[in-house]
């Protein structure tokens, strides 16, 4: 299942974070993590990826730094800092809000359908 | 842990990967570092997505199929920017800005001054004839003073040191010197006596016109103080004035040998010399023409004190002078000044655009409404025009002129206004000059008001010598034939102030101070006797014998 880039678009830092929050990684691990955890329902495009985590650092909501793997090779871990939590936290709370508006809205179908 | 890749990650990509990650590094303006990181991260992307491949194909077509993933390099690259612009500290955005901005206002200081540096004045006008032609008279043939005062100049032999250095001494005088003395001056007066006749020749010349050096004026270098630069060279008048010396000396000299009447012919030959070259050509020329008359009416003084004067030369002497009583002579002509202004124009605007012609930058100081108005209309680029500027010229030389006509009795003798709405109101160049003009205004009645005086002196010996009392009124003199008005004392509220006393007679002018002073004799601030002082009166008779 694809949701539209707009959809999306609007939930890709809080997934972003959430998925920092259990430990850092760097840009390619980031994006299949996101995959693999959502079970193939979200997917971040490539493009998205990297201005999106550009942008968490600048707000710095991550932070980024250069790290080399054991295998020799040179990767930028991103994690999340405590602005980040806090934020995450935030949106969260948010977004559990929201799903209830919607259930609520739909008459418990959102609900029964997830 | 680093904060930077110590190593380069494009080895061993695809060349469609390199070819992605350098346009989109490429289509970015990040500096070189941040390019670096980017570079480094999307490189590192690949090789993990292609970690897998065994084959250079695989590699090929995977690389291929996560660029189409990654989507427009230059959107990425866009985005990227963005993005990465916010991770700048707050100082450094303001910096960024502020630099901006100043930048912009830079730039549009540029802009607007641009047209101080475009273009090219016109220099339609040669001044140097202009003012050659201005004074030269219309009868054909007419022959000029001039060239026997300069004649006369290149002739004039400098006074020994010895008798310069006695002349320095304290009390030293002709009048009074030794006989040794006496025979070092005439020796010195004999061999000036080529120069002193070719003076004298000028002297009775009927016209004098100035000439300069058209070629001078024609420098298309000249700077803005271009009166320094072009003018004072083009100045012949200043040797003009030793040679009326030397021969003001001849007047006491030959006066204390008794010879009083070439004595005084010396001084009318002073006289004629200065009126010559006052009211023709440039400021400095015409301030010098009046020095020379002023150091003729000073050695008629002094002639007449040393000498009895019999009443046939008196009256030949009064006849040369009459024409002293016209006010209406034109002392100063202000003309020769205001083609500074100009030529000064000329050179530093161009002739085209609007107000015939715009301001190059040495053209600024011609914005009108004083200093602080020039300053605040150049601040928002209004520069002056040339028509504003001639005009403002125009202006204030017409008012020069009519202050001119006017009596220094009259309490309104100042150009523009008081020092405060001059400055405020008029040029600040035209208000810087306008105290000196307003000090020429009264110079020029100062030498009229000499004339007068000198005149009646001279009318009232004569009345003695013929009649063999002094007048008791100056009416006397009018009822005698002797003069044909009671001389007006320009400084004062009627007539010259005359009285006749035990010794002769007193006759002063209330001077300055424009105040009767009971005939005291105006001091400078050591005490010195001066004949124009702001204060006392200014004196005729009886000569100082300070």
């Amino acid at each position: 299942m694809r949701f539209e880039s707009q959809l999306l678009k609007g939930v890709a830092p809080v997934v972003v974070l959430q998925i920092l929050s259990r430990g850092p990684m760097y840009g390619y691990e980031l994006g299949q993590a996101i995959e693999q955890r959502s079970g193939d329902i979200l997917t971040l495009g490539k493009g998205t990826l990297y201005p999106l985590l550009y942008n968490l650092e600048a707000k710095k909501l991550v932070h980024a730094k250069w790290e080399t793997t054991d295998s020799g090779r040179n990767r930028r871990y991103y994690s999340i800092t405590g602005k980040g939590e806090q934020e995450l936290a935030s949106q969260k709370a948010q977004l559990q809000g929201l799903a209830k508006g919607l259930d609520l809205l739909f008459g418990g179908a959102l609900k029964a359908a997830l | 842990m680093r904060d930077r890749p110590n190593e380069s990650h494009d080895s061993g990509l695809p060349a469609c990967a390199m070819e992605f990650i350098g346009q989109v590094t490429g289509k970015t303006s990040w500096r070189r570092n941040v390019r670096e990181d980017v570079q480094a991260e999307l490189a590192a992307h690949f090789e993990d997505h292609l970690r897998d491949c065994r084959s250079p194909q695989e590699r090929e077509q995977k690389a291929r199929r996560l660029i189409e993933e990654f989507g427009d390099p230059t959107l990425l690259a866009v985005l990227c920017r963005r993005a990465k612009k916010r991770c700048r500290p707050l100082w450094w955005k303001v910096l960024v800005r502020t630099a901006q901005t100043l930048g912009v206002f830079a730039l549009y200081c540029v802009l607007c001054s641009l047209p101080l540096f475009l273009g090219k004045p016109t220099v339609r006008v040669n001044y140097a004839e202009w003012l050659s032609e201005r004074w030269r008279p219309s009868q054909k043939g007419a022959e000029n003073a001039k060239q026997y005062y300069d004649q006369a100049a290149t002739l004039y032999v400098q006074p020994p040191a010895e008798l310069a250095a006695r002349r320095k001494s304290s009390g030293w005088t002709i009048r009074n010197c030794s006989e040794a003395d006496l025979q070092l001056l005439g020796d010195w007066l004999t061999r000036n006596e080529p120069a002193f006749d070719q003076f004298r020749r000028g002297a009775c010349v009927t016209y004098y016109w100035p000439i300069y050096d058209v070629g001078a004026s024609d420098r298309r270098d000249v700077p803005f103080m271009w009166i320094e630069a072009n003018v004072v060279p083009l100045v012949s008048v200043g040797p003009y004035k030793p040679v009326a010396t030397g021969l003001a000396d001849r007047a006491i000299y030959r006066a204390r040998l008794g010879a009083v009447g070439e004595a005084l012919d010396d001084c009318l030959a002073i006289l004629r010399c200065g009126r010559h070259v006052e009211g023709k050509g440039l400021s400095i020329e015409q301030l010098v023409g009046i020095d020379v008359e002023a150091l003729g009416y000073g050695t008629l003084f002094e002639v007449l004190h040393v000498s009895q004067a019999p009443a046939d030369v008196l009256a030949r002497v009064q006849s040369e002078m009459a024409d002293a009583f016209d006010e209406d002579r034109r002392v100063f002509d202000v003309d020769g000044a205001k083609v500074f202004w100009y030529d000064n124009i000329q050179r530093t605007f161009t002739d085209d655009g609007q107000g015939d012609g715009r301001a190059l930058r040495r053209g600024l100081p011609f914005a009108s409404g004083g200093l602080k108005g020039a300053l605040t209309r150049t601040l928002w680029f209004d520069y002056p025009s040339r028509r504003d500027a001639i005009v403002e010229v125009d202006a204030y030389f017409a008012q020069l002129q009519q202050l001119m006509c006017m009596r220094p009795s009259r309490e309104d003798l100042s150009l523009g206004g008081t020092e405060k709405s001059r400055a405020s109101k008029m040029n600040w160049l035209l208000a810087a000059s306008a105290p000196v003009d307003e000090g020429l205004v009264r110079l020029v009645w100062r030498t009229k008001t000499y004339g007068v005086g000198a005149v009646t002196t001279v009318a009232v010996l004569r009345y003695r010598a013929e009649k063999g009392t002094y007048p008791d009124r100056l009416d006397d003199l009018v009822q005698a034939g002797f003069l044909a008005s009671v001389p007006d004392d320009p400084f004062g509220k009627g007539p010259l102030t005359y009285n006749k006393t035990t010794q002769g007679f007193t006759l002063y002018s209330w001077g300055k101070n424009r105040v009767d002073d009971g005939g005291r004799r105006g001091a400078g601030r050591e005490g010195t006797r001066l004949v124009w002082a702001d204060n006392g009166d200014t004196v005729f008779w009886p000569v100082s014998v300070d």
